[in-house]
């Protein structure tokens, strides 16, 4: 295809629009005809429209970072088995294996060749969280796992459609291998739905434009980000950053994981090489390439364009070396399901890191770091005589870390996971439990001249013996600072047993028995602070202080300030006075 | 019988007089004033009624956007929330999730929380989720809230409990205390405002409430007085934005029900409009200065959405389900750091405005483009008011294009091009997008701008028909003297359909059919005027988002009657069913009518037979990107086109309030009630 020539303007802005408005509208027919709740109300889904060679144009609005670079990996995956030659129209390919360029086993991408005049002008595609996925539990969902076997169904690059026609056997194989195999069917329509809706639009713009127009269009789309991502990296002064950042553990053993990266910026181009990381570890903390590339440009884009909408042009100057064997670059068969968002924030967070020094106005310090996952299993009781088995699964990780202008915002998702909460009322009423609080941790963010934001706590008490699983991080090594800027407490996960004993937890527990009575606190992490704390304007203190963000004893112990009582004063009863002007 | 719609805009304020026999008998624009509107509401109700009787005059409607500018511009007092014991938080952590235009956004600097975390002040008790009481209310623990709230000066605060939907109990006892110690504060209940689960959105919601309720009632009883000196007779209704007018004392208690107060008029006014044409399905384009909403009147019927945001909060109370982006006459055309070629979503808005308004604005703007292709002349005065400079739209083009490597004409094309786009996409989305085949529908435009693009926005998605009424620059004001008195009730009732369930949600009817008999009371509507709907929302159970099935059927069969029904839209919305799943019941809806008059449709004009209409005059038009693409196009005057006069494109139709383009090779034509129709 010859790009030599350039569009008009107007033209390009013309098919631009349109192709953007393409994938809004496949995802709006995934989301209307998905049966899941995590697509529904969490959004754990991505709409993505690719090249003839496999690069991203239009991601969906709002779709969540990590399914970037693992959607053209998953579909290069799905063409180096069944090449492009060997495709015929109506043909569907469909995948979720992490070692064929997919993130992890519960994600499976739908992708759907778009034939014009008898070849491959582009690809639609959906890429979704199926809630189960079979393997060691009930939401396939430890980290505990030995390896990927156990995790759960494993499905190479295959044709779920073949001209047309759905391919019963994979449907039967993924029907007996899942828990609620009637909501997978449910999700597999839907994703053919989306498929189909967009390779419409991408049809009728080819049957308006000419294919060649429609192609180049797309090559220019990607040409733009990258124009900009060059300019970006340019302006980054040439360079060797490093820095280096733990995970707690893998599960399994106590030992810690380190994430270490070299950031080369030399002219428009960077560099990012991992040969410092830990070797692949045995529990599932372990980041396919795709997840290590999906955190690596999600980093790179907020630092150079965090503007425009994100394709895979912004990744044409970035290069990742990643040792294969090691925790960014696992061989099979280990497991890897954690690797996606726990390990994938401390990628982000180690690029950003190296290049703060760097960038000291773009950059953030450190945010929760986690997505603090809490599951919860336990069985009902019905009227029927029979047990009704539930599930809860929240997730917690949130704060941001705060900048040279402002506060981290407070329990606010950070890096390249995005799903939402459910509501305490929805929660209460679907699994036996109490939630006795649910509200911003008081000292929660690192102390800066900005303070970080702070992460949240659930206090909640089983009304059922329960069966919980923790998988989250931030425990022992806590969100860093910069500049000064002192880093977030560690995350807390702990119980109180019903004869008033004190349990702690790991960031990461195996399944677990814990009695009804038990009152389980989860404290995540918040985010680091920003410069210096005693550089840190009394009246934001005060303020702080009025809001209980900061408590009395850290506001003296962390600021330049005395803190004095004042029962009558109406907006809070303890002043902040700086030290200097008592002395 | 007489009826005076007023719709406040950002630069204009719009009026319709309408009569029960002849429709409408007047229109008129005058300039919106900022600080306090009710000034431009009595200007142009004096305006239009300035040769008449107004004894009259019954009912003056008015679309407002107090209330949608205070929570934009944050203008509003500070509040209080009190809330359940542990749950201070539930408005900041809100649902963690990023918005999407954040997602790569390090240093977001998002709006903070609408009530600062001091002023969320815990109060000691708690329900649970079957409606229990688990820890009584503290009485002492509102008492000392009391005294904060009082030392504080705060003047309205909501109160907002857990499961307070099953179980307002605790929430109106907590009122009763604060009525003794703070009497004069305005106290909003999240049970009043939303009886619905969900507790962030409830709050969200209830604390807007309590945000605008000064702001809000003020404005209202400012103006109710002023419409009381000009005629004692007339009756001021307020529009809503479920599409329905409420009294200004209920306007006043619940100003969240007034956020879409104006747009939701111009789709009433679309289904007026359908209704009277005889058109089943249609979908309803508005372009103003700044923004272009968009709404599907599918089988007539206005649909209904919960899921809207105000400042990235929700607020989830029953409105026209509209879809708004930021394309208007005053979008501005750009070129990115990329290089390439955008138009909005920035505004010139009122203030500059277009470059061609010549009041300091330097940026090419849809306007400007519409100008120097000559869709809009410069002898032309918009709205009567606002006078056009070629030679100012004329340098802004070309120095865009000289950014672009192109002409002006050429930049000016490629603004009309992309906007065109932006819209059509808008479309799309809300038709096909909701599995609606645009080529089984008609394109009702309206807004000062929308004329000018509505025929190449249907060219684009294949729309085959184009109806553009009479005013279309005052359309939404005509939706507020055809429209109704309509309240709405929901109580959350979640359980799954079982046996028992029919008595329960019918004593949850008869309870809401009594609140509602009781305001439609207060506001003196009739017992004949009267409708009430009830209706379910419901879902398979392990579903999160749930179906709106109207409950139609009486006697002991209609819940199972109205499960089917929940399959058979489940069918039509989402593409499937399942029989077999058990399904279950989340909200319970009320929907009470108050019929302000009988016959809503005017009597037609007669049509006459070969009625032809002669030009004004005749400028070029521009229909491409070069000096060749100019054609000569005769300039009609709105006024001079009667029933059954055609008129063949290129043409131009102006009027005071707005402009059509009909685009070569489409024709229109004058229905009996001024109505033209465009099609090929």
């Amino acid at each position: 295809m010859s790009t030599a020539r350039t569009l008009d303007p107007i033209t390009l802005a013309v098919l631009r629009a349109g192709l953007i408005n393409s994938v809004a509208e496949m995802k709006a027919v995934v989301l209307r005809t998905a049966y899941s709740n995590l697509w529904k109300e969490a959004g754990d889904l991505s709409c993505g429209l690719l090249t003839s060679g496999a690069e991203l144009v239009v991601q969906g609005i709002g779709d969540i970072p990590v399914h970037l670079a693992s959607m053209p990996h998953s579909l290069s995956g799905c063409l180096s088995r069944i090449p492009p030659h060997r495709l015929r129209p109506g043909d569907v390919l469909y995948q979720n294996d992490p070692y064929q360029g997919n993130n992890h086993l519960p994600d499976f991408i739908m992708a759907k060749p778009v034939f014009f005049d008898g070849r491959i002008v582009a690809y639609t595609a959906v890429r979704g969280h199926y809630v189960d996925v079979g393997g060691g539990g009930p939401g396939s969902y430890s980290a505990a796992m030995p390896d990927i076997y156990a995790e759960g169904l494993r499905i190479p690059p295959v044709r779920i459609y073949e001209e047309g026609v759905l391919n019963q056997d994979i449907v039967d194989i993924l029907g007996c291998n899942t828990r609620n195999s009637r909501e997978r069917l449910g999700d597999l329509r839907s994703q053919y739905a989306g498929c189909i809706a967009a390779e419409r639009r991408v049809i009728a713009f080819c049957e308006k434009y000419g294919a060649d127009i429609v192609e180049r269009g797309m090559q220019e789309v990607l040409d733009a980000s990258e124009h900009l991502t060059r300019a970006a990296i340019a302006e980054i002064p040439n360079g060797e950053y490093y820095f280096e950042d733990w995970c707690d553990d893998d599960a399994v053993s106590d030992d810690p994981i380190k994430i270490a990266a070299t950031v080369t910026v030399r002219g428009e181009e960077i560099e990012v090489d991992f040969s410092g990381a830990s070797p692949q570890v045995r529990g599932g903390m372990n980041a396919p390439l795709a997840v290590t590339l999906s955190a690596t440009c999600y980093a790179i884009k907020c630092l150079t364009d965090p503007e425009n909408p994100a394709n895979t042009g912004s990744y044409r100057p970035i290069r990742v070396l990643a040792p294969p064997g090691s925790v960014v670059n696992p061989l099979p068969p280990a497991p890897v399901v954690a690797g996606n968002h726990e390990t994938a924030s401390r990628i982000t967070d180690v690029i950003v890191g190296a290049l703060a020094e760097a960038l000291p106005t773009k950059v953030c310090a450190a945010g929760s770091g986690s997505s603090a996952v809490l599951s919860l299993g336990t069985r009902i009781r019905q009227d029927d005589g029979r047990d009704r088995e539930v599930v809860m699964v929240e997730t917690h990780g949130s704060g941001q870390g705060a900048n040279v202008d402002g506060d981290g915002v407070n329990a606010r998702r950070v890096n390249v996971g995005n799903t939402g909460n459910t509501p305490n009322e929805a929660l209460e009423g679907a699994f036996p439990i109490t939630v006795l609080q649910y509200s911003v941790s008081t000292d929660g963010g690192g102390a800066g001249r900005t303070r970080g934001g702070t992460g949240i706590t659930r206090v909640l008490r089983l009304e059922h013996d329960s069966t919980m699983t923790i998988t989250a991080e931030r425990a022992k090594f806590s969100p860093y600072g910069l500049f000064g800027g002192l880093a977030a407490p560690t995350a807390e996960f702990w119980a109180e047993l019903a004869d008033g004993t004190r349990q702690n937890f790991k960031s990461k527990t195996a399944p677990m028995h814990l009695p009804k009575g038990t009152v389980i606190h989860f404290r995540a992490a918040g985010g680091g602070g920003y410069g210096s704390p005693l550089e840190r304007p009394v009246d934001r203190i005060q303020a702080d202080l009025d809001d209980e963000y900061v408590s009395p004893t850290a506001a003296c112990a962390l600021y330049d300030v005395e803190v004095r009582e004042e029962p009558e004063r109406a907006e809070g009863g303890w002043v902040a006075v700086p030290r200097k002007e008592r002395a | 019988m007489r009826r005076i719609g007023i719709d406040t805009g950002g630069t204009f304020t719009d009026g319709v007089l309408w009569d029960d026999e002849t429709g409408v008998v007047g229109s008129t624009k005058v300039s919106s004033d900022r600080h306090d509107p009710s000034r431009a509401v009595i200007n142009a109700v004096g305006k239009l009624t300035a040769d008449m009787d107004v004894e009259h005059v019954r009912y003056l409607v008015h679309g407002t956007t107090v209330a949608t500018n205070a929570s934009l511009e944050r203008t509003g007092p500070r509040v209080a929330v009190l809330c359940t014991v542990g749950f201070r938080d539930v408005l900041e952590i809100a649902r963690l999730m990023r918005p999407p235009d954040q997602i790569y956004d390090l240093r977001a600097d998002p709006p903070p929380p609408l009530v600062r975390r001091r002023d969320r002040i815990e109060i000691d008790e708690r329900i649970d989720h079957t409606g229990a009481v688990v820890r009584p209310l503290n009485v002492a623990s509102v008492r000392r809230a009391a005294e904060i709230i009082r030392a504080r000066g705060i003047e309205s605060l909501a109160i907002c409990f857990l499961y307070s939907y099953l179980n307002p109990d605790h929430e109106r006892r907590t009122r009763d205390i604060l009525a003794e110690q703070l009497p004069s504060v305005n106290v909003s209940l999240s049970s009043d405002v939303l009886p619905e689960f969900r507790e962030y959105e409830r709050s969200s919601t209830t604390a807007l409430n309590a945000y605008l309720a000064p702001v809000v009632s003020g404005y209202l009883r400012q103006l109710d007085a002023a419409v009381s000196r000009w005629n004692q007779n007339t009756r001021l209704w307020i529009m809503q934005s479920n599409g329905g007018v409420a009294s200004v004392d209920r306007a006043a208690q619940a100003p969240v029900t007034l956020l879409l107060s104006g747009p939701s008029g111009g789709v009433v006014a679309g289904r007026h409009l359908a209704e009277q044409a005889g058109v089943r399905d249609a979908i309803t384009i508005d372009m103003g200065g700044t923004s272009f909403d968009v709404c599907v009147l599918a089988s007539n019927e206005v649909r209904m959405t919960q899921e809207r945001k105000v400042l990235e909060m929700p607020v989830t109370i029953p409105s026209v389900d509209i879809l708004t982006i930021g394309a208007g006459g005053g979008s501005i055309g750009w070129v990115d750091r990329a290089g390439q070629f955008r138009v909005g979503p920035h505004s010139a808005g009122a203030h500059p405005g277009p470059a061609c308004y010549g009041r300091g604005g330097e940026e090419p703007t849809v306007t400007d483009a519409n100008l120097v292709l000559g869709v809009l002349g410069e002898d032309q005065r918009l709205g009567g008011e606002v006078s056009l400079k070629l030679s100012l739209a004329h340098r802004a083009c070309e120095r865009l294009g000289h950014r672009l490597g192109v002409r002006g004409q050429e930049a000016a094309w490629g603004i009309r091009r992309i906007v065109n786009a932006a819209m059509a996409g808008a479309v799309h989305a809300v038709s096909v997008g909701q599995g609606f085949d645009p080529r089984d529908f008609t394109l009702i435009a309206f807004g000062g701008a929308g004329p000018m693009h509505a025929l190449d926005i249907a060219e684009e998605i294949d729309i085959p028909t184009v109806l553009v009424p009479a005013v279309p620059g005052c359309h939404s004001a005509l939706g507020m003297v055809v429209t109704d008195v309509t309240h709405d009730y929901v109580v959350t009732h979640l359980s799954p359909v079982e046996e028992g369930l029919r008595q329960r949600v019918e004593q949850i009817f008869k309870q809401q059919e009594s609140t509602a008999n009781d305001q439609l009371e207060s506001e003196e509507i009739g017992v004949q005027q009267r409708q009430l709907f009830r209706g379910l929302d419901m879902r398979y159970v392990g579903e999160q988002s749930s179906v709106a099935v109207p409950v139609t059927k009486r006697g002991s069969g209609w819940l199972s009657a109205a499960v089917a029904g929940f399959h058979q839209l489940h069918d039509r919305l989402y593409g499937f069913q399942v029989p077999d799943e058990p399904v279950e019941v989340v909200n319970v809806r009320l929907r009470a009518v108050g019929r302000l008059h009988g016959e809503r449709l005017a009597t037609p004009t007669p049509l006459m037979a070969e009625e032809r209409a002669d030009p004004a005059g005749w400028r070029s038009v521009a229909f491409g990107p070069s000096e060749s693409d100019r054609l000569k196009v005769p300039v009609y005057r709105r006024g001079d086109l009667r029933p059954g006069s055609e008129i063949e494109g290129p043409a131009v139709v102006e009027q005071d309030d707005s402009t059509l383009l009909v685009t070569p090779g489409k024709r229109a034509g004058c229905d009996a009630w001024y109505s033209l129709w465009l099609s090929a």
